[in-house]
């Protein structure tokens, strides 16, 4: 029967850190393969931000995931982001489920069982309605997979790449240095399965001389037996807002989203992103992760 | 010869700088006499007393050390002009633009000269604490290597890694930065100091656990993430901003004495006295 179910493919988006450029590299993607013709939708397990983006029917989800909505031409959804975490009083946070406010929650409750498998429930179902209505779904990650402290209790990463079978994209930052490290690092510190959940790298903001750029990506795919599957350059004016960036002081948090947007509304305005992600990763080689012809539905 | 300690990290603002400026006044409070060194500057520069000018970062360390900051601490000042080009002064000499090419080119012959001025510092103090740039392992560009660790294998010094936890993905950096280094570098890295913690130190302490075991080197302390010390370059340079400062160097002693493993970098110190 499980062949005569429609389902969608889907790709994850993660991050070797916090502020990587994962939400504007899966914003990216939903408007290409959106471009591309098929009926895309972003989702996002679990988000911890201060921000939330409202919806008409007064539900609140992860900023991102209502901009990649956007990206995709499609009206956002509680299912894109069915788990929001707001910080309230220290150590205490805001939990809302599909939109809407659940409890608070104390920061020993992350590492429970039960307050795990509820969270896993409801990003299993979440994510199965979205497959059925879709043809592709853009996966985010939050922070980084490797956690090794906490892993058990990430619900936002590799758990949900297993979940919903998807091949995972492994973004990491050039501009702040220690990209390299990162990358490999990462890979070094997942479990066996999970390093087979990653199809490649993406090496992000990526500025100034190229001389040695070709020497390094051979360094970091020998080390990991992964492809590099694009660098990304630095995108000033579009470099969107990361959601997980709740503790972040930086700049780059909601600044520059503003920027972005501009003036111009509808799915268009994120064609610049969308231009320069498609030209720096190797598209032919994303199809095929989802299995998809690369002309699209067009 | 003067003892010495090297601060690299595993990213750009991991808290170098200010893991620096902290030695400097712990180890001035402990009695040695301290110099700051790093190869090069991009940032803020000031001017100094005799003529020249030094980078912010080494400026403000000499002061937390209550030392006088002098040209040797910082002998390549590199004035952005582009993203592949530099003005370059090195050791008070203007050397005039140089696009990034060049820049490689100038670095292969500099490096003797970058060694005498350590060597000039070396002379004249206890203690010299050496910052290294960005990171050790930016494949990319080769020419940092230079002030991490070339410098590092050529003076023998105890190198710590400082990593900032704040951004996630910390025992990513750590482990790759490790790896990525040949093997004779790796060994110059003693230990490991985790930067801007906050949250609940009982659920990092497994992961630190895990992670010395997996780096084989120690944790040195968790320093917290202290938003209310501001070492940054003041728009207009005057008394009233000085004495804040002497009062950031105090809060961050106490933060080093308070956080980290201080009898383990005495130590290091001393081995290499």
């Amino acid at each position: 029967m499980k062949n005569a179910e429609k389902k969608a493919a889907a790709i994850m988006v993660q991050g070797t850190a916090s502020n990587v450029g994962k939400s504007a590299i899966a914003t990216a993607l939903c408007r290409i393969f959106s471009r591309a013709g098929y009926r895309v939708a972003p989702f996002k397990s679990w988000n911890m931000a201060l921000n939330s983006y409202s919806m008409p029917d007064g539900g609140e989800i992860g900023r991102a995931q209502g901009e990649q909505a956007e990206a995709a031409g499609i009206e956002p959804t509680v299912d894109m982001n069915p788990l929001l975490l707001k910080p309230g009083a220290p150590g205490q946070t805001q939990l809302f489920v599909r939109g809407h406010f659940y409890g608070n929650v104390g920061y020993t409750h992350h590492s429970q069982e039960a307050y795990l498998s509820f969270c896993l429930k409801v990003i299993r179902e979440s994510f199965a309605k979205l497959r059925q209505e879709y043809e592709i779904i853009v996966l985010e990650g939050a922070g980084s997979p490797a956690e090794i402290n906490l892993k058990e209790q990430d619900i936002a990463n590799m758990k949900v790449a297993e979940l919903a079978s998807a091949p995972v994209l492994l973004v990491s930052d050039l501009s702040r240095g220690g990209a390299w490290a990162a990358a490999l690092g990462t890979v070094m510190l997942l479990s066996e399965t999970e390093r087979r959940r990653v199809a490649g790298f993406v090496m992000n903001k990526f500025r100034g001389d190229d001389t040695f750029l070709p020497s390094a990506l051979k360094v970091l795919e020998k080390q990991t037996s992964l492809p590099v599957l694009g660098v990304v350059p630095y995108l000033q004016e579009v470099n969107l807002a990361e959601e997980d960036g709740v503790f972040d002081n930086s700049d780059s948090l909601y600044g520059k989203q503003e920027a972005a947007t501009t003036e111009q509304k509808g799915p268009e305005r994120f064609d610049a992103l969308a231009d320069a992600v498609e030209n720096a990763l190797d598209m032919p080689a994303l199809y095929k992760l989802l299995e998809l012809p690369m002309g699209g539905r067009l | 010869m003067s003892a010495l300690i090297m601060i690299q990290g595993t990213s750009a603002s991991a808290g170098k700088t200010f893991l620096s400026a902290a030695l400097c006044r712990l180890l001035a409070e402990e009695g040695y006499k301290v110099a700051p060194f790093c190869v090069q500057s991009g940032r803020e520069m000031v001017p100094l007393p005799g003529g020249g000018e030094i980078g912010w970062s080494q400026y403000m360390q000499a002061e937390a050390a209550g030392s006088t900051a002098v040209s040797e601490m910082n002998p390549l000042l590199l004035k952005t002009i582009s993203d592949t080009a530099y003005e370059v002064v090195f050791c008070g000499k203007n050397m005039g633009e140089m696009t990034l090419k060049e820049y490689r080119s100038f670095l292969s012959t500099a490096f003797n000269e970058i060694c005498a001025a350590l060597t000039v510092l070396r002379q004249n103090y206890d203690v010299v604490v050496v910052e290294g740039v960005n990171t050790p392992v930016e494949l990319h560009q080769p020419e940092l290597d230079l002030a991490n660790m070339r410098l590092a294998a050529e003076i023998n010094a105890p190198v710590l890694l400082v990593t900032d936890i704040d951004r996630g993905g910390m025992f990513a950096y750590v482990v790759g930065t490790q790896a990525l280094l040949q093997q004779h570098q790796q060994q110059l890295i003693k230990g490991v100091v985790v930067n801007r913690f906050r949250g609940f130190k009982d659920k990092l302490q497994g992961g630190l656990t895990m992670l010395e075991e997996l780096i084989k080197k120690p944790i040195i302390g968790v320093l917290p993430y202290l938003n209310n010390i501001s070492l940054q370059p003041p728009l207009v340079m005057s008394a009233e901003n000085q004495k804040n400062r002497q009062q950031a160097y105090v809060l961050l002693s106490q933060a080093l004495r308070e956080n980290l493993d201080i009898k383990f970098i005495l130590e290091l110190i001393q081995q290499k006295k």
